[in-house]
Parts: structure tokens; C-alpha cells; sequence
């Protein structure tokens, strides 16, 4: 202890006060660096725009990636039609100005998602959220869009788990409901197959796996069903032995589920490892897309079952290109080669309505732009759009099984469709084994 | 009585895959005293270059092994000759927090490079089952990895007995001091048995790799796991780790079985605290 | 040693303090809400300095007071009324009745395996709580107080937790037990000897960064709106602090300051590129282990003396 302050005493005070010069000036320099100037200083006069900038929080990567596979390609295209001819007429610029959008990752995680979801508000202060896929991704964007209070349009994340949340002023949701849809699609595909009626429900802790499980619990009874149900498991579960020793004890016939892609190519090859293979196997979520199906490997996405919410056979047509399904899968195969994915249309439909509110409302004043959410009226492509006063929409659903394929390797077909006739069937319940 | 059977045969062949997985970590110990915070990350490494060489080779898994493994030799040497070695020394932070710092830098590098899409090695062998009697059915992939790791300790023990490297990275974990009296450089030997403990955590990687999905960030988890195989089993043991696996993996299927699948990793946790506090240097530790 | 330089320096921190706790009136929103992380960041860096610099506690495991903290205001708040700030303090109790508990299993665990029996317990009230109807399992909670506070109301909580963190380590330092910790860090079975009290003060300390870290949690909760298990007990947390703190100086109270201003400034600055900036962390912290293990400020310290809160009292 001497010795240091002998030899500190020897470069004397004055390094000590150069020292504290330098570290007050690096402090400043560092402060001021990274972040410029004008963002931290209020009132520095409003950043003068001259576009509409749309938020975007997209689930581009992580377990729930598929769903997010389909930006930017859909929305490009979708931005490409509304700016076509100079874009949206906006009173505040007094002439058409053009819509952009930033799209961001919330990486799958819904705390990500909210935080992303606040930076768009507060630091690239937007004027719209347009955001779908899930409820983790939809739960938590929702809950920003309130506290902040901008407008926005929410699909494609079930209507149980967003009304969780509630009540809304400034979101607008539209999808299907698990107890008014899913439950007669696949209580539907049920019944076209003979089986012994006992049930084993697989789904996970999230918010998907709390609601649906609640609601079949609830529905099943009463229908003649026997439900096995072991409890919720955690995201990213390795080991599904015990419920399927369970599963094989009680002659589970009919296997019904709800979870992220990659669980349920852990579980349903443990199934296979373990020798259960049901009769009937729906899986909500997890199987929507060809590439989790081909993830499963071999043979084993045959003859699974899931709802279908959108498809090429759907018979609507978009109200911002005139194109129908089938036009908009093509164009993007022809561009991607891959095989058509669900959430191509709701995307699309997402800047229908968009589009369609900015141009009602003529402005970016927030309150006025909620007011015009309020009252869309719209054909799109994946039906109509009506909000109601809980500021949500329902859309049609119907029942599909995977076989395989022939230009690719697995196909979805439309097996039901007993709730929305208007939407074809491309084929037949068959059971798996 | 009868449903427990499953449960209790899945333990027992899972327990192998577990010890295989806490081998290299707890030989590490064992020689330098030092818990190696990223080796979890380390071993899906291994999972990542074996995706990368099958997919590459067009290759079964298992072949992959032959180019994972000496290339996780040279990652091991690597890191602690030039990075642990340089921290070892009389406080326990640095190490921790350099391993813990490069436990991150694997995640996030793995993260950018693999995205954090779920991968697995596949391999017909997935889905294979053999139906023992009526009740009970053997998945082939558990027994595989079973039988793997018993060879994977095996020879490890061996060489550890028979070989000159083997003798020598005994010698040094002993008595550093009088190791080097005798002509062996520590410093060197240390690398060398990183090396090794790489190889099997590469071989730990590929099975994981065909018997769960992985992603970047599985590391901590399978950590925590080699962790309470080394607690459990003993220190510093090799034959504690097979014991110390069959133990955890059965206090998760069969805490399963009685509790419910979402309590899982519960009960091993919970086996796992009650022997760090009752028994801290394990069942074959030397206390 | 001269009166007038240590007036400077504790100027030089006032300062800094003053600009901070004046955003709200200069700072845009954006500035508001970088300022609010850094105070959230800096509270929970310095209680695990306390434990890792000065108690020789090696904790992997202070997200289990984060959740813990995080889900006392969302189940207060939602399920009993609560009012929000008063949520955040008997989440911080309930932390140090919960620190209390742990200490019970693993106060006989020294070292790495203090740390990997705090991080077992932390993944415990993971799984528990994701498993807990109560809770709505995995699900998470959305925190809706009857009336929502405003930015610059929860910015207020948060500085207002950073101030209390440093004046609390501060303070104790300064205090018997402080000079019993430093004592203890030079050499534990001396400083037995001649009379310190390792349990008891060790234990203080955990308690005491229990409770700060769990109120803070809270504060960070009301922000975020959303808690979930998955997030909210998750190692990541206990990453991040270990990172502040190499990189700001292990053992100086002046490091976490510094240190997490680097760490929000960085995630920040890289937000829209993901992983990256966890990566650079990670780069950064390993240099500074082989190159300065004492970090920024221990480094500083080291070669010119130079602190502005000084332990010592010589």
C-alpha cells in the first residue's frame, strides 16, 4: 500500500488531474458517439418523412422460422402494387406519397418481439404495426401497440390466446376461433375414420398448447371421446416416453396435438422408436409447412392431419393485385421453386387492409387511422374482413392430410370442408396405418 | 409394476448416452481441476461439424465421426493451449469466466452461421424399434448409443492405463510438480488431454445429434446434465460417470412416469441438489 | 492524500448522475428508454459485483430473483390490485426469502459449485413456474396495473434503483462489514482468525443483492409488460451480468457503471443485426480476461490509482 502511493506521488497530482480531463472528455465523447445528437435531444424538430413507414416484426428465425419464410418476398410485392402509381394520397403531405416497411427478427421469442416492437414505436417511430404469425409473436406486439397507442393489424395467430390479452383499443385481429373452428374441422376428420374414440393430447406449455387443450378437454366429453391428457411439456422437450408408454396402455387410437415444428419431429419419431403409430394423428401448428413435414424424415408425414387456413383452392381474390390463391402460390413457386406455404395469403392480406385504411383515412393522424381499421369492409384474399366491437375478425378453416406428393414431395389435401363449402375438397380422410 | 419396466429400460440406456456426454468434462476435471463451463456448447460443436461433413459427404453419420473427431482433437488442443492455460493459476475466476466467455462466442458464431433453425443427423436407425415381449419395445438408437459410450469409456480407460500419454496426464494430475521433474511438460500434456476429452465429446455430439434435435443454443442444457453426472457419479471418475448417468436419467423418467412429463428435468434437478448437498464429491469421488 | 481531487472525482460521478436523472426533461424517447435499461442494468451489475468482486460468491444464478421478482409484481398487480410500485418492493422480500432458502442447501458449497447449485435452483423455479396453473404455465403473464405508469413514472423507478444499488454497496463497503469482506478476499482463514464473520457476511450480501436485484426485476417487468419463464429465469441473464461486470472491473464499484453503459450501448447500437452483439461481447470479454483480467475501471485503478468511490478508507 506504501509503495503504490510513493509511486504515484511521484508523477505527482498533475497525472491524476490529466487523467480525470481525459476520462471526462472520453465519457463525453462516448456518449455523445453511437447515438446522433438530434435523436437524443427532444423537440429537435419533427424527422420530416416523406413516406409512411409500416413496422414489421416477423419471426424470421427460430423454431417458428417457417411461418416467417415467406418476407420479404410477399410483402415486396404487396408494396410494389400500393406504390405503383406514386402510392397513398396523405393529407399531411398534401399529395401521394409511397408506403415503406421495416421488417424486423423477433427471432421466434416473444420477449424479443416486444422489445423490437418498442424500439419501432419509440426510436423509428412508425405509423402502422402490421405484424402475424403466432401468439409469440402476436401476444406481446399486440400488448406494445396498446401501451403506445398506435394502430395496429394483427393475423394468423388463433383468437383464443390474443383475447387473453385484452381487452384492445388500437389492435385489430382477424383469424379462426379454436372452439367456434378447429374443433368441428378435426372432430370432422375424426369421424370419417373408425376408432376406438380415446384421444391422447400432446401440446406444450405455451399459449397455444394452455387454450387448445382447455377447449378439447372441455368439447370431447360430451361427444363420447376418452381424453388422455399428461399434462403441458416444456419447448424443446427431448424425451416423449412417457406419455407414449401411457399412450400404448391406454390404446390411444386418435393422437391430437399443438406445438412448434421441431417437437413434434422429436416426439412423433419417438413415437415411431418406441412403436405407438395412432390411427389418426392431427397436429396443429407444427405441421402446417412442407419444409417441418419433410424435417419428420422417411415416410413418417403420411397420412397426418392439420388445419388448413389458407390454400390455392381457396376461392378469393385479392383486393389490392385481382390475383386469386392459385396465382399467387404460382408466382411464388415460379420464384422460389418451393412449394406454396399458408401464410403467403395472409401476408398479403395484411397490406390489403393496410392499404385499404390508409386510403379510407387519407392521413397518419393515429386516432383517425384506428377509426378507419374499425371500419374496413373487405374482400381479400383470404376472405372477408369485418372487425367486430372486440375488434376482431373471423376467417374460414378447413381440414387437410398430407400424402405424398408429385411435383413435390408432399402435398396437402383439403379432406374437409363441411363448415365453408365454398372452399373444394381435393381429397379423403384416410387413417394412417 | 409392469409400465414401470419402459421407463426404467429407457433409464438405463439413456444414462450411457448421459455419461458419454460428462466424460470429457469430468476427465478435465479430474487432470486440472477446472470445470470447463463450455463444454455443452463444445459437444454441439461436434453435432454441427458432423451435420456439415454428412451433409457435405453425402454421408451416414456415423462415418462423419472419422472427420469430426480429429478435427475436435485440434479444437481442444487449441483451446487450452492458447487460451486456458494462459488463465490457469491460483484463482478459480478467470478460467470460468474465459470458458464462459467462449461458451457465448460458440452460441452466437453457431447462431449466425446454422441459423436457429432445429437440426438433426438423420439416420434410418431413428425410427427402428425391436419389440421386446409384449410390453416393451427396445429403440434401437438408445441401445446404439448405449453401447457406444461403454466403448467410448472402455477405451479411454485403457488408455489411460497402457499408454505413455495416458501415464503422463496421470502424473501431471497427481503431482504437477513432480511430473515435470521427470521430463513431462504440463503445460503440453494439459493440451493433449483437452485434445482427448474433445474426441469424446465429438462422439457425445453425433449421438446427441441422431437421438435429439439440436440448435445453438442446447449447449447449457447438456451442461448441466454432464454437471450432475459428474456430481452424482464422482469426481474425477470414469466408471462414476456411467453410474452417475443411469442415476440422473432414471430420476427423469421415472419422476416422469410418477409426476408428469412437464416435471422431467425437475426430478433430475432435485436428485441432483440433494447429492451436491449431502455427498458433494459424488459416489466414486475421492472426498 | 489530498481532499481537493476526491472532490473532483465525486463531482465528475454527480455529474454524471444529474445528466442521467435529468433525460427526462432533455432526452428524447428513445434517449428515455436507453437511459432506463442502463439504470436497470447498472442496479443488478453492482449487487453481482458485490457477490462475485467482494463476497467471493460465484452466483450463476440471480435470474432466479429476476423471475422471481418479475412474476411477484405480475401476480400482485393482476391477480390482488397491488399498486405497481409496491409490487416491485415485496417482490424484492419475497427474493430474499427465497435467497434465504437457497442459502440453506447451498451456503456448504464453495466455489463453481456455489454457482452451478445457484444455477440449478434458478432452472428449478424455471421448470416450476412454466408448470404452475397459478401462473398460467408457460404461457406468461401480461402486467396490467389498473393504471398503467408512463415512461418517465418507471424511468424514475429504475434510476431511483440505481442510485440505491450504488449508495447500498457503498455503504457497506464502508461499514465492519466491508472491511471484514476485503479482509476475507485477501486471505479467508486469516481474516477467520482474527474474529470476521465469513457466513454472516457473505450471507448479508446475498440477501441484501437478492432483494435489490428482485425489486429491480420487477421495475424491468412493469416495463416490458410481458414476463414469460422461458425468459425470465434464464441463464441469459446471469450472461449478461457476468459480461458488465469483466468488462467494467471486477471489484471496483465504478466497473458496473462503466460496464453496462458499454453493454446497452452496444445491443443497442447492433439491435437490428441479432446475434452479433452478443458475440463481440463474448470476443471483448475473453480479451480482457487474458489481456486486463481486471477490466476497464480495475485496469485504470491499477496503473493510476485513479477511483472515484473508493472501499478503502485510507
Amino acid at each position: 500500500m506504501e509503495k503504490k502511493k510513493k509511486q504515484n506521488t511521484k508523477h505527482g497530482g498533475v497525472n491524476r488531474r490529466e487523467f480525470m480531463r481525459k476520462s471526462a472528455l472520453a465519457v463525453g465523447t462516448v456518449m455523445t458517439s453511437g447515438l446522433t445528437l438530434p435523436a437524443m435531444v427532444k423537440n429537435a424538430g419533427a424527422a420530416k418523412r416523406d413516406h409512411i413507414l409500416i413496422g414489421r416484426p416477423n419471426p424470421g428465425t427460430g423454431p417458428l422460422a417457417s411461418f416467417g419464410e415467406g418476407t420479404p418476398w410477399v410483402d415486396d410485392r404487396a408494396l410494389a402494387e400500393i406504390n405503383k402509381d406514386g402510392g397513398i394520397y396523405i393529407k399531411e403531405f398534401g399529395k401521394k406519397v409511397p408506403v415503406k416497411v421495416k421488417i424486423v427478427d423477433t427471432e421466434s421469442n416473444p420477449t424479443k418481439a416486444g422489445e423490437m416492437a418498442s424500439r419501432l414505436v419509440v426510436k423509428d417511430k412508425v405509423d402502422l404495426m402490421v405484424f402475424y404469425h403466432t401468439p409469440d409473436t402476436v401476444n406481446p406486439v399486440s400488448s406494445m401497440v396498446e401501451r403506445y397507442k398506435i394502430p395496429g393489424i394483427s393475423l394468423d395467430s388463433p383468437l383464443e390466446p390474443w383475447l387473453e390479452g385484452g381487452p384492445y383499443k388500437w389492435t385489430f385481429h382477424a383469424f379462426w376461433s379454436v372452439e367456434k373452428d378447429i374443433v368441428p374441422n378435426y372432430i370432422g376428420m375424426w369421424e370419417q375414420v373408425k376408432t376406438n374414440k380415446v384421444v391422447g393430447i400432446l401440446m406444450p406449455n405455451d399459449p397455444d398448447g394452455v387454450a387448445w387443450s382447455a377447449v378439447f378437454k372441455k368439447v370431447l366429453k360430451p361427444k363420447g371421446y376418452k381424453v388422455i391428457d399428461l399434462g403441458r411439456f416444456p419447448y424443446f422437450n427431448k424425451d416423449f416416453s412417457t406419455h407414449i408408454n401411457r399412450w400404448k396402455k391406454e390404446k390411444v387410437e386418435i393422437l391430437l396435438g399443438n406445438m412448434i415444428p421441431p417437437d413434434f419431429t422429436t416426439a412423433w419419431r419417438q413415437c415411431h422408436q418406441q412403436g405407438f403409430v395412432p390411427k389418426v394423428a392431427t397436429i396443429g401448428k407444427a405441421i402446417l409447412f412442407p419444409s417441418a413435414v419433410g424435417a419428420l424424415g422417411g415416410d413418417l408425414p403420411n397420412g397426418l392431419t392439420t388445419e388448413v387456413w389458407w390454400s390455392p383452392h381457396h376461392p378469393f381474390k385479392s383486393s389490392l393485385t385481382g390475383e386469386s390463391a392459385k396465382d399467387l402460390c404460382d408466382a411464388w413457386t415460379n420464384a422460389t421453386s418451393k412449394e406454396w406455404l399458408q401464410p403467403l395469403g395472409y401476408k398479403h392480406a395484411g397490406y390489403e387492409i393496410a392499404a385499404d385504411v390508409l386510403r379510407r383515412a387519407g392521413t397518419l393522424e393515429k386516432e383517425a387511422l384506428r377509426k378507419a381499421i374499425a371500419d374496413t369492409d373487405l374482400n381479400t384474399i383470404v376472405g372477408h374482413i369485418k372487425y367486430n366491437k372486440e375488434n376482431y375478425s373471423r376467417t374460414p378453416l378447413v381440414g387437410g392430410q398430407w400424402v405424398k406428393g408429385q411435383k413435390f414431395p408432399w402435398d396437402l389435401k383439403i379432406v374437409y370442408n363441411k363448415e365453408h363449402p365454398n372452399i373444394p375438397m381435393t381429397g379423403n380422410v384416410f387413417p394412417i396405418k | 409394476m409392469q409400465d414401470l419396466l419402459q421407463p426404467i429400460l429407457n433409464g438405463i440406456l439413456l444414462g450411457g448416452l448421459y455419461a458419454v456426454i460428462a466424460l470429457g468434462m469430468n476427465t478435465m476435471f479430474g487432470i486440472v481441476k477446472l470445470v470447463n463451463l463450455a463444454h455443452g456448447d463444445l459437444m454441439i460443436l461436434g453435432s454441427y461439424l458432423s451435420l456439415v461433413f454428412s451433409a457435405w459427404l453425402g454421408l451416414n453419420p456415423f462415418w462423419s465421426l472419422l472427420a469430426v473427431v480429429p478435427v475436435m482433437f485440434v479444437v481442444g488442443f487449441l483451446i487450452q493451449g492458447f487460451l486456458l492455460n494462459r488463465v490457469l493459476g491460483k484463482e478459480m475466476e478467470p478460467p470460468l469466466l474465459v470458458a464462459f466467455g467462449l461458451s457465448i462466442i460458440l452460441q452466437n458464431s453457431l447462431l449466425l452461421v446454422f441459423t436457429p433453425d432445429a437440426r438433426s443427423l438423420m439416420t434410418d436407425l431413428s425410427v427402428k424399434t425391436i419389440p421386446l415381449g409384449s410390453s416393451l419395445n427396445l429403440p434401437v438408437l438408445y441401445f446404439v448409443d448405449f453401447l457406444l459410450s461403454c466403448a467410448v469409456i472402455l477405451a479411454l480407460h485403457l488408455f489411460f492405463k497402457r499408454t505413455y500419454l495416458g501415464r503422463a496426464i496421470r502424473a501431471s494430475s497427481d503431482d504437477e510438480v513432480g511430473a515435470r521433474l521427470m521430463g513431462i511438460n504440463t503445460r503440453n500434456i494439459y493440451a493433449y488431454a483437452m485434445g482427448i476429452a474433445m474426441m469424446t465429446a465429438a462422439v457425445a455430439g453425433v449421438l446427441v445429434g441422431m437421438t435429439f434435435t439440436f440448435y445453438p443454443h442446447t449447449g447449457p442444457q447438456y451442461l448441466i446434465i454432464a454437471f450432475g453426472v459428474m456430481i452424482i457419479g464422482g469426481l474425477g471418475s470414469m466408471a462414476g460417470c456411467l453410474v452417475g448417468g443411469i442415476i440422473l436419467a432414471e430420476a427423469q423418467l421415472l419422476g416422469a412416469h410418477f409426476t408428469g412429463p412437464g416435471y422431467q428435468l425437475l426430478c433430475g434437478y432435485l436428485v441432483l441438489l440433494i447429492v451436491l448437498g449431502l455427498r458433494p464429491q459424488g459416489i466414486f469421488g475421492k472426498a | 492524500m489530498a481532499d481537493r481531487p476526491f472532490k473532483y472525482r465525486l463531482c465528475l460521478l454527480g455529474i454524471l448522475f444529474v445528466v442521467l436523472g435529468t433525460i427526462p426533461l432533455w432526452g428524447s424517447d428513445y434517449m428515455l428508454l436507453f437511459g432506463l435499461l442502463l439504470c436497470l442494468y447498472m442496479a443488478m451489475s453492482q449487487m453481482w459485483n458485490l457477490l462475485v468482486g467482494y463476497s467471493g460468491l460465484l452466483s450463476l444464478g440471480q435470474q432466479a430473483f429476476i423471475g422471481f421478482g418479475g412474476y411477484s409484481v405480475a401476480v400482485l398487480t393482476n391477480y390482488y390490485g397491488v399498486y405497481v410500485w409496491l409490487s416491485a418492493l415485496i417482490g424484492g422480500i419475497f427474493s430474499v426469502l427465497l435467497a434465504l432458502f437457497m442459502s440453506l442447501f447451498i451456503f456448504r458449497m464453495k466455489g463453481i459449485f456455489f454457482g452451478i447449485g445457484t444455477w440449478i435452483f434458478a432452472e428449478i423455479l424455471l421448470l416450476w413456474f412454466s408448470n404452475w396453473e397459478y401462473v398460467k404455465y408457460g404461457t406468461g403473464l401480461f402486467i396490467k396495473p389498473a393504471r398503467p405508469p408512463s415512461m418517465t413514472v418507471i424511468f424514475y423507478a429504475a434510476f431511483i434503483m440505481a442510485l440505491s444499488a450504488l449508495v447500498v454497496v457503498y455503504l457497506i463497503l464502508r461499514s465492519k462489514i466491508g472491511l471484514g469482506l476485503m479482509a476475507m478476499r485477501d486471505n479467508e482463514e486469516v481474516s477467520e482468525t482474527i474474529g470476521v464473520e465469513i457466513f454472516r457476511s457473505k450471507l448479508f450480501c446475498f440477501l441484501v443483492a437478492a432483494f435489490i436485484t428482485g425489486t429491480t426485476a420487477g421495475v424491468l417487468y412493469v416495463f416490458q409488460i410481458f414476463i414469460q419463464p422461458y425468459k425470465a429465469f434464464a441463464i441469459d441473464w446471469t450472461v449478461i451480468l457476468v459480461f458488465i461486470v469483466i468488462i467494467g472491473g471486477i471489484g471496483t464499484i465504478e466497473g458496473p457503471i462503466v460496464g453496462s453503459f458499454l453493454y446497452v450501448l452496444l445491443t443497442q447500437w447492433l439491435a437490428d443485426y441479432g446475434h452479433t452483439s452478443m458475440l463481440i461481447l463474448g470476443l471483448i470479454a475473453i480479451t480482457i480476461m487474458l489481456v486486463a483480467p481486471k477490466g476497464i475501471m480495475g485496469t485504470l485503478q491499477e496503473k493510476t490509482g485513479f477511483t472515484i468511490l473508493s472501499p478503502r478508507r485510507i
